[in-house]
């Protein structure tokens, strides 16, 4: 009997803790702050990668401008570039703006065409 | 004897349940937001959207839209944390070239009129758009060799400087000679520096190198006043230190500045005034 309420006191706390996630995730959000540049709407996103393609038009900084695209999307910074192209054609960005995009976006494959292989070390049976 | 307790024992496992999960729920396992707008960035998302709002005004030129850019943050007074940024910048001796980057953008903030001179494109705009389909959006980039090869002529030339003349011309030079500020006798002792254009305009984001006998250079730009002036910079001068200051990058060193000596306090101790420079493009 002991045994009976002790588990059933446990699975209450479940059903509680699951109510209460549910409760703080969606009813009581916390306000939407302390937010990262990788969470940024995509038309924003694609605003801050014209930022880093005018930007890079000026100084030819491949290494800046992949490690600033990193910001938006840290695991593969080449593919912010094509999301910024798909939705610049879409909102109407101007012709020379997509070509900055576009230069950037050539500049990096190089950049990631060029660099040298990582050294893989061979495991001997 | 038995104890009949029911089933309270579950209702107070359940509101312990709901405590601890509201608590994740704040703490440990927050809600996840996607799909934010700038105005919720950190204070370093902010920080470095900022940074890429000013550097992307530097190279294209268009202050509307660096406004506008800048206006998704919804800062109470843009200017004015802009500027703090690059105060806060150069304090902890970060990038000079984003420094004076936020310097320009405070003063297109803070007066619309203002205009500079975009820096030079060293990518030839003949590059063909590729167009990108969704499908491609979620392949590699290493899988983009056609890039390159339709894009002609995209040699990369090296830059000269990776520090950017927001405005061209002659050196500045020093326009008269320096007025000593003694009365009201200023708190601080102070080197104030104004930058003029050939056509008496001021000028922001000009580089200001002092540097003094004992050894030691500072870097700190004109700009980051704006309720002064554009084109107007100050460094604390110490007592009997002896500056040389270089306004622009090629402007002729100015040496022998020093904080001027205002008389005696009541104290009998010697009081020091500010130091008014004027500079101007021939």
């Amino acid at each position: 009997m002991q045994n009976k309420r002790q588990i059933g006191f446990m699975i209450a706390i479940l059903v509680g803790v699951f109510a209460g996630l549910v409760i703080g995730w969606l009813l009581i959000p916390a306000p939407v702050k302390n937010a990262s540049l990788e969470s940024l709407r995509g038309d924003y996103q694609a605003d801050y990668v014209l930022m880093v393609a005018e930007k890079f038009a000026a100084d030819q900084d491949v290494l800046t401008a992949t490690a600033l695209l990193r910001d938006i999307k840290p695991s593969d910074p080449a593919a912010s570039i094509k999301e910024a192209l798909i939705l610049g054609q879409q909102l109407g960005y101007s012709p020379r703006e997509l070509q900055l995009i576009t230069l950037l976006q050539t500049a990096i494959g190089a950049s990631i065409n060029a660099a040298p292989l990582t050294p893989t070390t061979e495991v001997t049976p | 004897m038995t104890e009949n307790r029911g089933s309270w024992y579950l209702l107070t496992g359940v509101i312990i349940g709901v405590i601890i999960g509201l608590i994740l729920s704040v703490t440990v396992i927050p809600v996840q937001y996607i799909n934010t707008d700038p105005s919720t960035l950190s204070a370093e998302g902010k920080e470095a959207y900022r940074i890429m709002v000013a550097q992307a005004y530097l190279a294209e030129g268009d202050g509307g839209r660096a406004r506008s850019r800048l206006a998704l943050l919804q800062d109470v007074n843009p200017a004015e944390v802009v500027i703090a940024q690059a105060q806060s910048m150069l304090a902890e001796s970060g990038s000079d070239a984003r420094a004076r980057a936020l310097a320009l953008l405070a003063a297109a903030v803070s007066e619309p009129s203002l205009s500079i001179t975009p820096l030079p494109m060293l990518t030839p705009m003949a590059a063909e758009i590729i167009p990108a389909t969704p499908e491609d959006a979620g392949t590699s980039g290493a899988e983009t060799p056609q890039a390159a090869a339709n894009t002609p002529g995209a040699t990369n030339t090296p830059r000269p400087t990776m520090t950017p003349q927001p405005t061209l011309g002659s050196p500045f030079v020093i326009q008269e000679e320096p007025t000593i500020i003694c009365d009201p006798l200023p708190a601080i002792s102070l080197l104030q520096i104004i930058v003029l254009d050939a056509s008496g305009q001021a000028v922001p984001g000009v580089r200001i190198e002092i540097s003094q006998a004992t050894g030691g250079v500072e870097t700190f730009y004109t700009g980051l006043y704006p309720e002064v002036s554009l084109g107007y910079a100050d460094y604390q001068m110490l007592p009997d230190a002896v500056y040389t200051v270089r306004i622009g990058e090629s402007g002729q060193p100015v040496t022998g500045l020093s904080a001027p000596v205002c008389g005696n306090d009541a104290a009998n101790k010697t009081t020091y005034g500010s130091l008014r420079v004027l500079f101007t493009q021939p």
